[in-house]
């Protein structure tokens, strides 16, 4: 209307001319001033009707824009459903196995992006979205087709990683795509609205024009006014009628907006200022289960939870103040059957409008994305399996704790399950993982609630505990948490204790570094292992250093086999009573470039737990039988020695052992009878049945068995009659208790009654001095090791002592006079 | 000066018509077709209402429960494929809401089928629900009234489920129900009938 009143022009100017004394001029130049009246008037309602159809074509174009963005809004809440639902497919896999139930939800995925396809393509953010996705899809596909024809757990579990970057990639596709569709959305809604206001207003003005020109008309054709009444009134009418055309337009137009109010699943509420509701769309029923007419005229407030009621306030509050489209917000809402579910609201203040005069609620369940989006949350900062924290969320604890000055010392525990990897190996992935769950279980057991459990990675815990008095206290959990593992387990009807080696590091918040404090409390952990394993260390500076020198050591290991740094020593076994030597003991030394010779405890733990054994067991093995061979051929006089090797337990373990005694053997061409293999106790206790069996099958290949260092074990004796042993080698530190007290050697003495009992041969090791051999020759103990006779010697010095002892068909030792003389006294 | 004011007049009533038909024309597009077609019947099948109905050899496609007197399975009645399709079919030519094209559907009046299930005339409501959890309700006399179709093909072809499949409920143009496309649920699983 005001922009017609601004057109300016020279037939306007003529009108008003007219209008001035309209009969005079009518009657003075009747034919060209009614030609130009006419034209004007024709170029007027032109105008006017053009502007009318353009006032309507707009309320129709933004109805449909309106009703295609919502159909949009509506096709994307769906489509992220799917892959919300699809990546909670996927993250079961593994466990539910359910292949064709991750291919319905894809496929369902793939429906809903086909209908938002159908009604947003073309708009370049969707079809990029859409592509993106499809790519997305592919993978998935991929993966689901590479599992299809074996869907073992383990293979699900590697196909669902490779599906989760993509699955996830295409939920923050969908994501990004709503919150920029979100807005277009809403924006339309205003706009809608906005134009229809303004159109109508145009309508009323446009007629009221109209009637004006009508009268102007009439005026200056007073002199025919009854004909051009008639016409006049004739005009009048058809814009009376062309006003109704327009208002049924806009009722029309009205009444579509209505149908897709009660069409759409959103809840649009209509509040007045004072805060009563107006009016509640039909779709209430569905999302909180209420009747629409049974809540008209209450407190909206009535239905939000207690604790959002003073937010809820607020935003009516505020979107009341401001015109226009308020934020989204989300609070939580009772439906009628007692349960809570989060709303998203916007809020469109249309109190201005004569139509409205309210706040306009669009009010959206949106429980299942919350649900979804706290589910996604958890699964990025816990582990799957046992629930604890992952290293993202400790590492952020840590950072935190650290952050937060003045609250005492804090403590961070690296805990590492002992030979977690056997347990895996031997009984299957599904018991290693129950073993993980109570372990992690076990553990929060031993916390306070603000302390923080983690599950690192494999078989890697770690704890922070806050605010510690000091290192005393964190090694008490420490101590704790090792006890509390220690609790045995039962596994497949097996009962085995879970044992763990724990690293423990204090950091002082404001002085320490996070990422510094986690290594320190992993060096320590690495130091409880070298250092035995299940035990606790406390960090140390100097384990930095230690750390590095074990894994320098560690590397050199590798190639110590091939690389001839290993060489046997010898140490004769002597027959007590008559001094002569008839078995060697083959002990290993490491022969290091630089640090020297080393003896087997400075390497070969670092080996069994390299898994580095193998290859140096093997060449110790055949090596001393060659040796053996050898001297049996260099003094064919002499009955042959026995030698003896010792077996690590990782080496028992191995099913291939077996193999290699066998091709030893074979190479040496030595007697099975002249090969003794020696055990420790502690090995024989892991697996009964499995070791039994073992020892049982080298039993067979006709080597003799003997137990090294017995008696410093278990104290369980049942297992000398379970596996077929031959020999007892009693431990030096019931050999150095001889002769000082009463109580000690009568320990000596049981053991080596035991023996007999068991018929079993004994070698006494450690004998230092000829009373200790003369004592043990009078209890009857047969065999015996020390300085006393001979420290390990190199091959070359052991040749050059058979040879000097070799007397009498047989290698008698000078320092058997001082055996024989003690034993006279 | 009568021959001055009559384009005026001509014009002005132009104009108007001109309105007019806009209005008329844009209702007409949003209302059904004057040539919109109803279910064609292609072949009587040979399950009716009545027969005994075998167990599915094929994928299950919809299982009926609720207040129905057949039942293959318990107190439920499993269908694949091709025992709906035994049924009598139908085709039906109709615009696709969401495609916003015209596709030609094959499949089985759901008030066929409510027949075959042998539900009583007690029987109010139909709920079904979609593969994908979306659920609507039908009132019985609805079903019967709107010619409603549970399609198993478009365009001649089976659906899968990433094309709105295997079934689908469709509506002829004439249909008021069918103005409204929440009511079109796809990827059916099951039915209810209460």
């Amino acid at each position: 209307m005001t922009g017609l009143l601004r057109r300016p022009g020279p037939a306007r100017g003529r009108t008003r001319t007219g209008t001035a004394d309209p009969g005079r001029v009518l009657r003075r130049r009747r034919g060209p001033l009614q030609l130009a009246l006419g034209g004007v008037l024709v170029v007027l309602i032109l105008v006017v009707e053009a502007l009318i159809l353009q006032a309507y074509v707009n309320i129709s174009r933004t109805t449909a824009i309106f009703k295609d963005e919502s159909y949009v809004a509506g096709a994307l809440v769906n489509v992220q459903r799917e892959a919300l639902l699809l990546n909670v497919e996927i993250e079961e896999l593994p466990t539910s196995r359910d292949l064709r139930g991750a291919q319905v939800r894809r496929a369902l995925l793939a429906n809903q992006l086909n209908q938002l396809r159908g009604l947003g393509g073309g708009d370049a953010m969707v079809d990029a979205t859409i592509m993106g996705v499809d790519g997305d899809l592919r993978l998935i596909d991929q993966a689901l087709a590479r599992a299809r024809p074996a869907p073992t757990a383990a293979r699900l579990r590697a196909e669902a990683e490779r599906m989760r970057p993509a699955i996830r990639r295409a939920i923050v596709r969908l994501k990004q795509l709503y919150d920029a569709k979100e807005q277009g959305f809403f924006g339309a809604l205003s706009t809608a609205l906005n134009t229809r206001r303004s159109s109508e207003r145009l309508l009323v003005g446009l007629s009221g024009l109209v009637l004006i020109v009508g009268l102007a008309l009439a005026l200056s054709l007073r002199q025919r006014v009854r004909k051009d009444f008639a016409r006049a009134y004739q005009a009048l009418t058809a814009e009376v009628e062309e006003r109704k055309a327009a208002e049924r337009a806009v009722r029309a137009s009205e009444e579509r907006f209505r149908s897709l109010v009660q069409n759409s699943s959103d809840v649009i509420s209509i509040v007045d200022a004072d805060g009563g509701v107006r009016y509640h769309s039909e779709s209430i029923r569905r999302v909180l289960g209420y009747d629409p007419a049974e809540l008209v005229d209450g407190d909206p407030l009535s239905l939000v939870h207690p604790d959002d009621r003073e937010r809820v306030a607020r935003f009516v509050a505020e979107a009341a103040l401001r015109p226009g489209v308020t934020a989204a917000e989300t609070w939580r809402m009772r439906h009628r059957d007692g349960t809570w579910l989060h709303s998203e609201t916007v809020a469109a203040n249309l109190l201005e409008d004569p139509n409205v005069r309210g706040l306009v609620l669009n009010t959206r369940d949106v429980s299942d994305r919350k649900e979804l989006e706290a589910q996604l949350v958890h699964q990025a900062f816990h582990d799957g399996l046992t629930g604890l924290a992952n290293r993202t969320l400790f590492t952020e604890r840590v950072e935190l704790a650290l952050a937060r000055a003045g609250q005492g010392e804090l403590a961070v525990l690296f805990i590492d399950l002992d030979d977690f990897k056997h347990v895996n190996d031997s009984l299957g992935h599904a018991a290693g993982d129950q073993l993980l769950i109570a372990a992690a279980r076990r553990l929060q057991g031993c916390l306070r609630p603000t302390d923080t459990a983690a599950r690192l990675g494999g078989d890697e815990f770690a704890v922070l505990l806050e605010r510690v008095t000091d290192a005393e206290s964190a090694s008490g959990v420490a101590g704790r948490v090792l006890d509390t593992l220690h609790q045995p387990f039962g596994l497949n009807g097996r009962t085995i204790p879970i044992k763990a080696s724990l690293g423990v590091a204090t950091g002082q918040p404001g002085a320490d570094e996070a990422e510094e404090l986690l290594r320190n409390a992993d060096v320590a952990m690495y130091a409880a292992k070298a250092g035995g394993k299940d035990r606790y260390e406390l960090f140390h500076p100097d384990m930095h250093e230690d750390m590095l020198q074990r894994l320098e050591l560690e590397a050199e290991l590798r190639h110590v086999a091939d690389r001839d740094q290993l060489v046997l020593h010898y140490q004769p076994i002597v027959e007590l009573v008559s001094g002569r030597i008839t078995r060697v003991e083959a002990l290993v030394r490491w022969d290091h470039p630089t640090k020297g010779l080393l003896p087997p405890p400075a390497f070969i733990p670092l080996a069994e737990e390299q898994g580095l054994i193998g290859p140096i067991g093997n060449w110790v093995l055949l090596q001393a039988c060659v040796q053996a061979r050898r001297w049996q051929d260099q003094f064919p006089d002499a009955p042959p020695l026995s030698v003896h090797v010792n077996l690590s337990g990782r080496q028992l373990e191995e099913q291939r052992l077996v193999g290699e005694v066998v091709q030893a053997l074979e190479m040496s061409r030595l007697s099975p009878r002249l090969l003794t293999l020696e055990i420790t106790e502690s090995v024989l206790v892991a697996d009964i049945e499995a070791m039994s069996a073992r020892l049982r099958e080298l039993k067979g290949l006709g080597v003799l068995l003997a137990i090294d260092d017995f008696g410093t074990g278990y104290s369980s004796l049942s297992y000398l009659r379970r596996f077929p042993i031959d020999m007892l080698k009693i431990d030096k530190a019931f050999v150095d208790g001889i002769g000082r007290g009463r109580e000690d050697t009568a320990l000596a003495h049981a053991i080596v009654k035991l023996s007999h009992t068991l018929q079993l041969h004994t070698v006494a090791e450690g004998i230092e001095q000829a009373e200790q051999a003369a004592h043990l020759a009078a209890l009857g103990c047969r065999d015996g090791q020390g300085y006393l006779f001979a420290r390990p010697l190199p091959v070359g010095a052991m040749t050059e002592l058979l040879a000097t002892s070799m007397a009498d068909g047989g290698f008698y030792l000078p320092a058997a006079t001082a055996v024989e003389a003690a034993a006279a006294t | 000066m009568g021959r001055s004011i009559r384009p005026v007049v001509v014009a002005l009533v132009m104009a108007l018509a001109v309105a007019a038909c806009g209005g008329k024309q844009e209702e007409a597009s949003q209302a059904a077709g004057p040539n919109a077609s109803s279910p064609q019947v292609v072949d009587d099948g040979t399950l009716a209402a009545g027969e005994e109905i075998s167990s599915p050899k094929g994928e299950v496609v919809l299982t009926v429960s609720g207040d129905i007197g057949a039942a293959n399975k318990g107190k439920t009645l499993e269908l694949d494929l091709a025992s709906l399709e035994q049924m009598r079919r139908v085709r039906l030519e109709t615009a696709e809401p969401f495609l916003k094209r015209r596709v030609t559907f094959e499949g089985v009046l759901l008030s066929d089928l409510l027949a075959v299930a042998d539900v009583p005339d007690t029987a109010s409501t139909v709920s079904l629900t979609a593969l994908d959890d979306y659920k609507v309700d039908f009132k019985v006399a609805d079903v019967r009234s709107s010619q409603m179709l549970l399609a198993t093909k478009a365009d001649g072809k089976h659906m899968p489920v990433d094309r709105s499949g295997p079934i689908r409920i469709v509506f002829p143009d004439s249909s008021s129900m069918g103005r409204n496309p929440d009511l079109w649920i796809w990827s059916v699983a099951s039915m209810k009938v209460a």
